[in-house]
């Protein structure tokens, strides 16, 4: 049976036959002759021009293994190829991208479509055609809508264009991946899940493995003919349990890189799994901590979450533009905003930190630009923003950050964050400054955050613009020498401005959070790095629980 | 394999079935076994009640499916998959915690699990339903309470028993997952689609192939046991274009099958290809109408349709849904009854016309039909139903759940993994009684309908073959009394309701197959209908500016 399956799936994979030379490769053919013959026919179609016509084509190859218990649940291979157009109407100065004020936050998701696997020159143009032609109507309507509200409407507070211009780029780079030992892949998916049978508080568990292989060609009347891609191949494992209480808890890790030499070894992942099994049942038993406000130390992958969602989301550079955004930092340029030991920058072309695979690294971003490092904070002194073609005040080029998942407008995003921190200290020091700060304030404890899961932050001005941080795994440390106690219950809140000019000393180590972050473009890879982080301030408030008691019998294998 | 399941037909046994006669060494069913005995006897939260019923159903099998449009393909999945759904109920089999859901934003779902293990490991299989065991208990639990707060706080005259008895079942058969030949479907799903590359008046294509083959298992706390067959594939060959005012126009294919032999040839689904793309080219020239009263020959899909909406979903799901009012759903009721389970012993069709439910019914002349099963999802043996006998409504769709007129379920109960089982159709047949002059060979049918025509004094009338319900536009045909065809489109039906079916004067002696598409698999078999008078109005919908650009392979 299982030899059968494997044959049948490896099967699956071979319809994405594109061509990896360009001069061979159809699909790069379809995509400008149709861009040719589309812009060309409906660029005076209608008595507001078109002025820009972009494609943005993505291949796939994924396969995804999940094993519990010791055994396998689930298992699939899919090609995919995915097409998405943007068009542009009027000119850069006001096209129907720009916001309709009133009309909801962000621009609506425009589709994305499903076209041929195989690249056939035929069939893709005939679907391109099909799609262009009916983004080309809503973008006319759009622009009607644009032009009306603006008649009626205020004037915006940044009478910067709509999109900027750029040097197109030309490059032709293909990625792929070799398929791994399956078989082999399997068996130790359901050997090393077995482990977390054998743990009665162990409510639910899985043991996930997925490589995906993603090609993209970007191509647009400016004369961008791009195809770039890259690999992700992750493994990731999650163990979760309630208390009596009824709180959830989670212990999980993923890890991930652009190769299967990127994944650990079975005796790093079993070593791996076996903490997090103590640790989920030290938070079983863990004391709720109460609403506190004072000393903290985020340790170095919490600190890196953090610092994504606390300031990279604000940091955004269309976010400081659009007018029911809460623009935090827009005015804020050349102004301290932290610690003068903190130094933050993106840098989606570094594949690597230190040796540690990052998953948000990216060639070219969704608008066809090459991606680059953008400075953000300089010595605590805000430098810049992250930026796609649209432009804010005082910022009118692209940095490479604009981004996507296919069917979505891109807006700029995050790829690599990265924060840096002069004069970092061993980790033990930093420790001994936290119980000194305590000290200090008069608090009888403090926090380690030693995990956090993920967060959100709300960035618009109707609602409340501050952020919520869920930590997995927090330690109280007393002043008086007890031994760290595990707690569990509670929330990271403040509002940004306040949080983060709170960073009083940073750690020598360094952590780096691999994941997917998901906004109004969709989901992108993302990576954030940090130091561990002195806080002399956090505040925490009680988290939401569950009202489900634990389960009324046991699992059955610990049913005896 | 396929020899035992078409061999005779066995009634399901009701006196041998113990549980002791589970197959041995079935790690699915000796999971269900055990967690069953376990929940039944020890899952008692705080002295809140033990489940008075729990039943697990499992599918398992393989799933393919392959898109493809203009010759290439666009979509290919293959894989392996077994998911479970629990049906657990606290309280007594008179007031259960069924047919209420605890709030209208959840709705009123079972609790299951899309993904268990694949393979045939006991300790996985049972880990996995004892999860979705405790959440069952626990919302169950909860559920019948806000039921019972619900029932004290209305004055409701008639309280029917949520779970009527049943004997104890068993069925047996062999069932395993059957594979396509996926590499030629993969080729021949590229041929059929490339066939529009031969029709300009073609904009818009795909053929699309998925085949779900494999068993289903059911285990209750009441000893019945259950596996079948479970398996659903369709092809669908779509096309469509613009009438000269851009209206779009549609024209479409589906053929359902359950075994692999059945799937249709690869050449027949080549000409039906080629026939959609000229029926397309045809109906380019096609001119919008305004408005009709008169005559309709309602052929193939349309005449199913109009059963299906004024029918055959007004006889199902005959108990209602209730939940509590909030602020944004002032409704009581979050699932309505079937309108005509009201209407027992009257007036609904023709009187020349009887409507019967076979789910037992495999064939017909030699088209597979998709409702087929011996038990439904609750273990009962499948039933054929007189639903309609000489015009007048005879029955409904029955599952274990008592209403007014029935105490006993006529083995209709039905559900997919994500619902409660509840009275839903399986192979319905639209049968005329043996009356010449009202049923005809299709030739003779149209010619009756232009006698019709005429009668009326029309200039024309109208024939149509396929709408996608009784609210949305769709196109036709005028046929004038010398017989010539002009397409129309741009209209939809006005005012239609059981009216309709009663002014059917004639059928044909040809019949359709159609498929449901509802959540569970079935069919209406019916002959084509020729209808005394309907009204047709002009849409409503605009039609959409043309595309700026030709065709790029057409344009050519």
């Amino acid at each position: 049976m299982l030899k059968s399956i494997l044959a049948l799936t490896l099967l699956c994979l071979t319809p994405a036959a594109y061509a990896d030379e360009e001069g061979k490769d159809t699909v790069m053919s379809a995509l400008t002759k149709e861009l040719d013959r589309s812009f060309s026919g409906l660029k005076n179609a209608e008595k507001v021009p078109l002025y820009y016509l972009g494609y943005e084509l993505t291949v796939t190859r994924t396969r995804e293994i999940a094993a519990k218990l010791g055994a396998i649940e689930y298992e699939a291979a899919q090609p995919g190829a995915t097409l998405d157009i943007d068009v542009r109407v009027n000119s850069a100065e006001l096209d129907n991208s720009h916001q309709v004020k009133g009309g909801g936050g962000s621009r609506a998701q425009q589709g994305s479509y499903q076209v041929s696997i195989e690249g056939g020159e035929d069939a893709l143009r005939a679907k391109i055609w099909e799609h262009t032609d009916k983004a080309y109507k809503k973008a006319l309507e759009d622009f009607t809508k644009v032009k009306m509200n603006k008649a009626v409407t205020a004037a915006e507070e940044d009478p910067s264009p709509d999109f900027s211009a750029v040097t197109p780029e030309k490059s032709y780079e293909t990625a792929a991946l070799a398929e791994p030992d399956l078989a082999a892949w399997k068996e130790r998916l359901k050997k090393q899940s077995a482990y977390f049978s054998t743990f009665p508080f162990v409510y639910d568990s899985s043991l996930f493995f997925s490589y995906e292989t993603e090609n993209r060609y970007l191509v647009n009347s400016e004369g961008a003919r791009v195809k770039t891609g890259r690999n992700y191949v992750s493994l990731s494992y999650s163990v979760t349990s309630r208390t009596t209480d009824g709180m959830d808890i989670r212990r999980s890790l993923s890890y991930s890189g652009d190769s299967f030499d990127d994944l650990p070894s079975e005796e790093k992942l079993a070593a791996d799994m076996a903490r997090s099994v103590k640790e989920l049942e030290a938070l079983r038993t863990a004391q709720v901590v109460e609403p506190y406000s004072g000393p903290a130390i985020l340790s170095a992958r919490a600190a890196a979450l953090y610092f994504h969602e606390i300031i990279g989301h604000r940091l955004e550079g269309h976010r400081n533009k659009l007018e029911d955004s809460g623009q935090t930092f827009a005015k804020k340029v050349g102004q301290k905003i932290t610690s003068d030991i903190i130094t933050l920058y993106d840098d989606p072309t570094l594949k690597e930190y230190k040796g540690v695979s990052l998953r948000g690294h990216y060639a070219y971003d969704n608008e066809g630009v090459r991606g680059q490092r953008a400075s953000l904070i300089e010595n605590g002194v805000l430098k810049g923003f992250l930026m796609n073609r649209s432009p804010i005040r005082g910022f009118a080029a692209s940095n490479g950050h604009g981004r996507r998942s296919p069917g979505f407008p891109a807006v700029s995003r995050m790829g690599n964050l990265i924060v840096e921190a002069t004069g970092g200290v061993p980790y033990a020091e930093l420790r001994r400054l936290l119980i000194e700060e305590c000290k200090k304030q008069g608090k009888p404890f403090g926090l380690i955050f030693d995990d956090i899961s993920n967060g959100y932050t709300s960035t618009g001005r109707a609602g409340i613009q501050s952020f919520k941080v869920i930590p997995l795994l927090v330690y109280k440390v007393y002043t008086d020498g007890r031994p760290d106690e595990a707690v569990r219950g509670v929330n990271l809140v403040g509002t940004p401005i306040a949080s983060f000019s709170k960073i009083a000393a940073a750690a020598d180590d360094f952590g780096v959070f691999n994941g997917d972050c998901g906004a109004e473009s969709g989901w992108v890879p993302v990576s954030a790095v940090s130091p561990s982080l002195l806080v002399s301030e956090i505040e925490v408030e009680k988290a939401e629980k569950s009202q489900q008691k634990p389960p009324v019998l046991n699992p059955p294998l610990h049913d005896k | 394999m396929t020899k035992t399941i078409l061999s005779i037909l066995f009634f399901l046994s009701a006196s041998a079935a113990r549980a002791e006669d589970l197959p041995q060494g079935d790690a699915l069913f000796s999971a269900m076994k055990d967690e069953i005995a376990r929940s039944m006897a020890r899952l008692d939260m705080d002295k809140l009640g033990k489940p008075c019923f729990l039943s697990y159903q499992a599918w398992d099998g393989h799933s393919f499916g392959v898109s493809a449009s203009f010759g290439d393909l666009e979509q290919v999945s293959s894989r392996d998959y077994r998911q479970v759904k629990a049906d657990l109920r606290v309280g007594t089999y008179k007031l259960d915690n069924s047919h209420y859901a605890p709030s209208p934003m959840t709705g009123y779902n079972a609790e299951s699990d899309p993904y268990i293990t694949l393979e045939e490991n006991y300790d996985a299989l049972r880990f996995s339903l004892w999860a979705v065991t405790d959440r069952a208990y626990k919302k169950a639990l909860e559920t019948l309470s806000k039921k019972k707060a619900f029932i004290e706080s209305k004055s409701l005259a008639e309280i029917h028993d949520d779970l009527t008895p049943q004997p104890r079942r068993s069925l047996l058969r062999p069932a395993q997952a059957e594979r396509l030949d996926e590499e030629a479907w993969k080729e021949n799903a590229r041929r059929i689609s490339a066939v529009f590359r031969k029709y300009p008046a073609v904009k818009h294509s795909s053929v699309i192939l998925n085949f779900n083959s494999g068993r289903s298992s059911f285990l209750s706390s009441e000893g019945t046991f259950v596996r079948q067959p479970a398996c659903a594939g369709s092809v669908s060959i779509s096309a469509s274009g613009y009438a000269p005012d851009g209206f779009p126009l549609r024209a479409g294919h589906r053929e359902d099958f359950c075994l692999a032999r059945d799937v249709p040839p690869a050449d027949k689904l080549l000409e039906k290809a080629e026939e959609l793309g000229a029926e397309l080219t045809a109906m380019a020239r096609s001119e919008p109408l305004k408005a009709y009263i008169g005559p309709v020959l309602l052929e193939k899909t349309a005449a199913a349709r109009l059963f299906e909406s004024l029918l055959v979903y007004s006889i199902s799901n005959p108990r209602e849904v209730w939940t509590e009012k909030t602020r944004w759903t002032p409704d009581s009721v979050f699932r309505q009854a079937g309108q005509l389970v009201e209407r027992l012993g009257m007036r609904v069709t023709s009187p020349f016309l009887n409507v019967v439910d076979d789910p037992l019914a495999r064939y017909h002349e030699g088209k597979p039909l998709s409702g087929f099963y011996e038990a439904d999802d609750e273990g009962v043996p499948a039933k054929r139903l007189d639903l309609v006998k000489r015009g007048k409504l005879a029955q409904y769709y029955m599952s274990r759940a008592a209403t007014r007129d029935f105490s006993e379920s006529n083995g209709h109960g039905r559900a997919d993994l994500n619902d409660y089982p509840s009275g839903l159709p399986s192979n319905v047949f639209i049968i005329p009684e043996d009356t010449p002059a009202r049923v005809l060979p299709l030739a003779e049918l149209k010619k009756k309908f232009l006698e019709l025509c005429k009668e009326q004094e029309q200039d024309y009338c109208i024939r149509v073959r396929s709408f996608d319900n009784l609210n949305s536009p769709f196109s036709a045909w005028k046929v004038y009394l010398d017989g010539r065809e002009e397409p129309v489109h741009g209209i939809e039906f006005t005012g239609v309701n059981l009216r309709a079916l009663r002014d059917i004067t004639a059928v044909s002696k040809e019949t359709f197959v159609h498929n449901l598409g509802w959540s569970v698999p079935g069919a209406i078999i019916t002959p084509s209908l020729l209808v005394q008078e309907m009204e047709i109005k002009k849409s409503e919908q605009k039609p959409e500016k043309k595309p700026y650009l030709p065709h790029p392979y057409f344009g050519k």
